[in-house]
């Protein structure tokens, strides 16, 4: 059986994209991300034109983590305010990483370089995450305490003005951190067509310093804002919403995330960041592949805007 | 009074004798089964039907040629590059517009039918329908992105050949079948009949078609274009409503 995109104006298995849906809706309620960075080349891969995939994966995003974000308020596992300053952060992000992208695009070679630092940036992030966890979770073994990531009081975040109270995360740090944060993902995502969540998790853990519990939370929060925000955008700036493709994507994806939540509550702080860890080193292999490998076909072809 | 009954005659013997006085001259006459394509949510690409009848001599062979043509659109192809062993950046070249599908079927190979100059110049060769962007002509790899377009549209079976396409039936009827993937977007359709005499261009007709999406897919994609901010809210409505059944769901059947 196959079901026709209105707008994508081609035809696919409505059982395949729920069951996409599925999967990646369980990665977005175990680790609070959207999971473009998955969906949008998966798509693309079936041959939906590139902004119609994007847009299909944002309203996936938004409906996944609206799904698991309602049971970790309930768990008071959400910071709602740090959530809404980096929210805040994400928007004007996405704002100065289209004028940066319409730049670097003028430039030519500058977009390879970005790719490359992207690449870069993800590996060595991902390194990072799965070595710390690692010896996180061989010190609990040897019977060690489980390691703590609160803030030393002279810290950067205490010296810098701007002072904001989360309560919740029991912090009183600038709302510089976290407003940068902010900056910093919307401008990636912009510029590398991804949502940023798994870079927004482990800057949550190492930079914020916010407790283990909240983090899943508040950046499943965070992807809830941005998502819905990109999807509206999406619509009404490039029409590139298809609202069928939508629908069969979140059918699977908001049972998805309910599954998600439920592994990741199993997890402990230290597992979740090494299985994330794992997950950002795939997909930089994926791109240093993309970079190395001789590509399995040398011809890319479209029309503006993608499709035919 | 008489002399204007004889005109009436020598017209109407002229009308009949006319083709059979000129022995050498074809005839062609086509129709299309349906004439519209309708996309509905169940659509997975259509068989467009064409029949028609020939009159031609009977010296030589007569072979029927049916070309089905999609609208235009603007396109590109790139082909990536390698530099210091990493495969960044691409040369690229735009056409100013592309059929979006071109379905040709015949009985034979067109190969066999005509020469390969004849084929194109009569617009059965997709190669010859690109239009390729002025910016873009000069490149020195205009050729070989040409051809790998060409390829790649006839992979997605958007460009298609048929050499077992056309059936000729008894009494100088043919009937013609093109099948179009899911990927053909609406619009208007032209279907051109060419007869060909003894590899010879000899009589050709037109006839059009459109695809035109229907019901639910015509509602959604008007929807969209007319009114994309209240689209965009059904999207973002969409994805919190289901969120939000999925939470409820599971908390009522399984607590905790």
């Amino acid at each position: 059986m196959q079901v026709y995109l209105p707008i994508a104006e081609m035809a696919v298995s409505p059982w395949l994209m729920a069951t996409l849906g599925l999967v990646v809706g369980c990665l977005s309620g175990i680790f609070g991300v959207g999971g473009g960075f998955l969906m949008t080349p998966l798509l693309m891969l079936m041959g939906i034109p590139a902004p119609v995939a994007v847009a299909a994966g944002a309203n996936l995003a938004a409906a996944s983590s609206m799904s698991s974000v309602l049971g970790q308020f309930e768990r008071r596992g959400v910071d709602l305010r740090m959530g809404l300053v980096i929210s805040i952060g994400g928007i004007i992000g996405v704002g100065i990483g289209s004028l940066l992208f319409s730049w670097l695009k003028s430039q030519g070679a500058a977009e390879a370089t970005v790719r490359i630092a992207y690449t870069i940036l993800l590996g060595s992030l991902g390194t990072s995450l799965v070595w710390e966890s690692l010896r996180a979770i061989a010190k609990t073994r040897a019977g060690g305490p489980a390691p703590s990531f609160r803030r030393s009081p002279n810290d950067f975040a205490h010296r810098l003005p701007f002072k904001v109270r989360f309560p919740r995360s029991k912090l009183v740090i600038s709302i510089i951190p976290p407003l940068g944060i902010g900056i910093g993902v919307g401008i990636l995502s912009a510029i590398m067509g991804v949502g940023g969540g798994f870079i927004l998790i482990p800057a949550l853990v190492y930079i914020i310093h916010m407790p283990p519990n909240l983090v899943v939370g508040t950046s499943t929060l965070q992807v809830l804002i941005t998502a819905s925000a990109t999807t509206f955008l999406q619509s009404a700036a490039n029409g590139s919403l298809d609202l069928v493709l939508s629908g069969l994507l979140i059918v699977g994806g908001v049972m998805g995330a309910q599954f998600g939540v439920i592994i990741g509550r199993k997890l402990k702080g230290e597992q979740l960041r090494a299985l994330l860890g794992a997950l950002v080193l795939l997909v930089a292999l994926r791109l240093a592949a993309d970079l190395v490998l001789v590509p399995s076909s040398l011809f890319e072809l479209s029309s503006p805007g993608g499709g035919l | 009074m008489m002399a204007r009954f004889s005109l009436w005659m020598v017209l109407l013997v002229g009308l009949i004798a006319g083709p059979s006085v000129q022995a050498q001259s074809t005839q062609v006459s086509a129709a299309l089964i349906d004439d519209a394509v309708l996309v509905t949510s169940s659509f997975t690409g259509a068989k467009v039907t064409i029949f028609g009848s020939v009159r031609a001599g009977s010296v030589g062979r007569t072979d029927i040629v049916v070309a089905v043509r999609g609208p235009d659109r603007p396109a590109w192809i790139a082909k990536r590059k390698r530099t210091a062993g990493l495969w960044i950046g691409k040369d690229q070249i735009n056409f100013a517009a592309a059929p979006t599908f071109f379905g040709v079927a015949s009985a034979r190979p067109l190969e066999q039918i005509a020469p390969s100059d004849t084929l194109s110049l009569y617009g059965l060769r997709p190669k010859g329908q690109l239009d390729i962007a002025k910016a873009s002509a000069d490149s020195p790899l205009a050729d070989t992105l040409i051809d790998a377009f060409v390829a790649q549209r006839q992979r997605e079976k958007l460009y298609v050949d048929d050499p077992n396409g056309v059936k000729l039936l008894k009494g100088g009827l043919f009937r013609a079948d093109i099948q179009m993937p899911d990927r053909t977007p609406p619009g208007l359709y032209t279907a051109k009949v060419m007869v060909f005499r003894n590899g010879r261009p000899a009589q050709s007709t037109l006839t059009t078609l459109v695809v035109t999406k229907v019901g639910a897919e015509r509602a959604l994609f008007e929807f969209a274009r007319d009114h994309a901010v209240l689209h965009g809210l059904a999207g973002v409505l969409l994805a919190l409503l289901a969120g939000l059944t999925a939470a409820s769901v599971v908390r009522r059947f399984a607590p905790g």
